[in-house]
């Protein structure tokens, strides 16, 4: 019971965070403000609502994976599976929001703006992006640690 | 042995994300502050020229002024490229400063040019921070008036 509790409120943090905060954020900004942030994809290659999209499927598929992983055993092979690829959706999520929907561009985004004759804005966040990096291979590690000592631990 | 080198592990996972949050919020903060605060007072951007009548050539000086309104050094810098109308660059200028949180730094551009020969301008303004480490930059390209200096 206690195992279903934990996964159930684990899986809620992941819809909360990114599939109901995003979209109840854009909903709730004052009308205005609300066409000035959809009128950003006329300027530039920046679409506000695709992002906003893609991170409540995301948020979804999060929320299935940690689920998925306090259902199972530390030591089950499912487990590790289930966490790396937690790690590599987590990760993959930071690098989409990072390159305001580009995730190819690991943190250097090139924003043509629509505005007078080639001009264009540079976000440089690549030491972000390598930050982010850095995060994910160490909560491999510990994933991957805690299944093999999980696995030693294993009670025949 | 698990529960230390797990424990490890997730300190050092606590840590970097601490790290990740300081980083990005201190300088998209101080980066973005900077932004509007010189944006606030982009009348007071002035162009100073002077045209030697004898020999065309124009000295043209361009004072940007930069206020820091973040909470970091912030690594600001502004480029002038005078181009011709088949896009070769005829002069160039720029500078760069470090200001330092709640400071206000004037840049100042130098280019000089013959008269006639510039069609455009290519405009750039940066601003680093954190070590130069993140940033943000614009660049654009503006027709210059011509009256003043007409082909001789």
């Amino acid at each position: 019971m206690r195992r279903v509790l934990k996964a159930v409120l684990s899986a809620s943090f992941y819809i909360i965070l990114f599939s109901i905060l995003p979209s109840l954020s854009l909903w709730l900004l004052p009308p205005e403000f609300k066409s000035y942030v959809l009128l950003i994809k006329d300027y530039t290659s920046i679409d506000v609502q695709f992002m906003i999209t893609v991170a409540l499927v995301v948020g979804l598929i999060l929320a299935g994976l940690s689920f998925a992983k306090n259902m199972t055993y530390e030591w089950s092979i499912m487990n590790l599976t289930v966490a790396l690829f937690s790690e590599a959706v987590g990760f993959y999520i930071s690098l989409f929001l990072l390159g305001l929907g580009n995730p190819q561009s690991m943190g250097l985004i090139n924003i043509p703006i629509n505005y007078g004759e080639g001009a264009t804005a540079t976000l440089n966040l690549r030491f972000i992006a390598i930050l982010d990096i850095v995060i994910m291979a160490v909560s491999a590690a510990k994933s991957v640690v805690n299944f093999y000592y999980a696995r030693k631990e294993r009670p025949a | 042995m698990k529960r230390k080198a797990s424990k490890i592990l997730s300190a050092a996972i606590i840590v970097l994300y601490v790290s990740l949050l300081i980083v990005s919020s201190t300088s998209l903060f101080s980066i973005s502050s900077t932004l509007v605060g010189s944006l606030e007072r982009v009348e007071d951007v002035r162009f100073d020229s002077t045209m030697n009548p004898l020999t065309g050539v124009v000295d043209l000086a361009v004072r940007v002024p930069i206020r820091n309104r973040g909470i970091i050094e912030v690594n600001v810098s502004v480029a002038v490229k005078l181009v011709s109308a088949d896009g070769t660059v005829v002069a160039e200028g720029s500078d760069s400063r470090r200001i330092g949180p709640g400071e206000t730094e004037e840049l100042l551009v130098v280019a000089t040019f013959l008269r006639g020969t510039v069609d455009g301008a290519d405009l750039s303004f940066e601003c680093r921070a954190f070590f130069d480490l993140v940033g943000l930059s614009f660049s654009m390209r503006v027709e210059t008036p011509t009256e003043g200096y007409p082909s001789p």
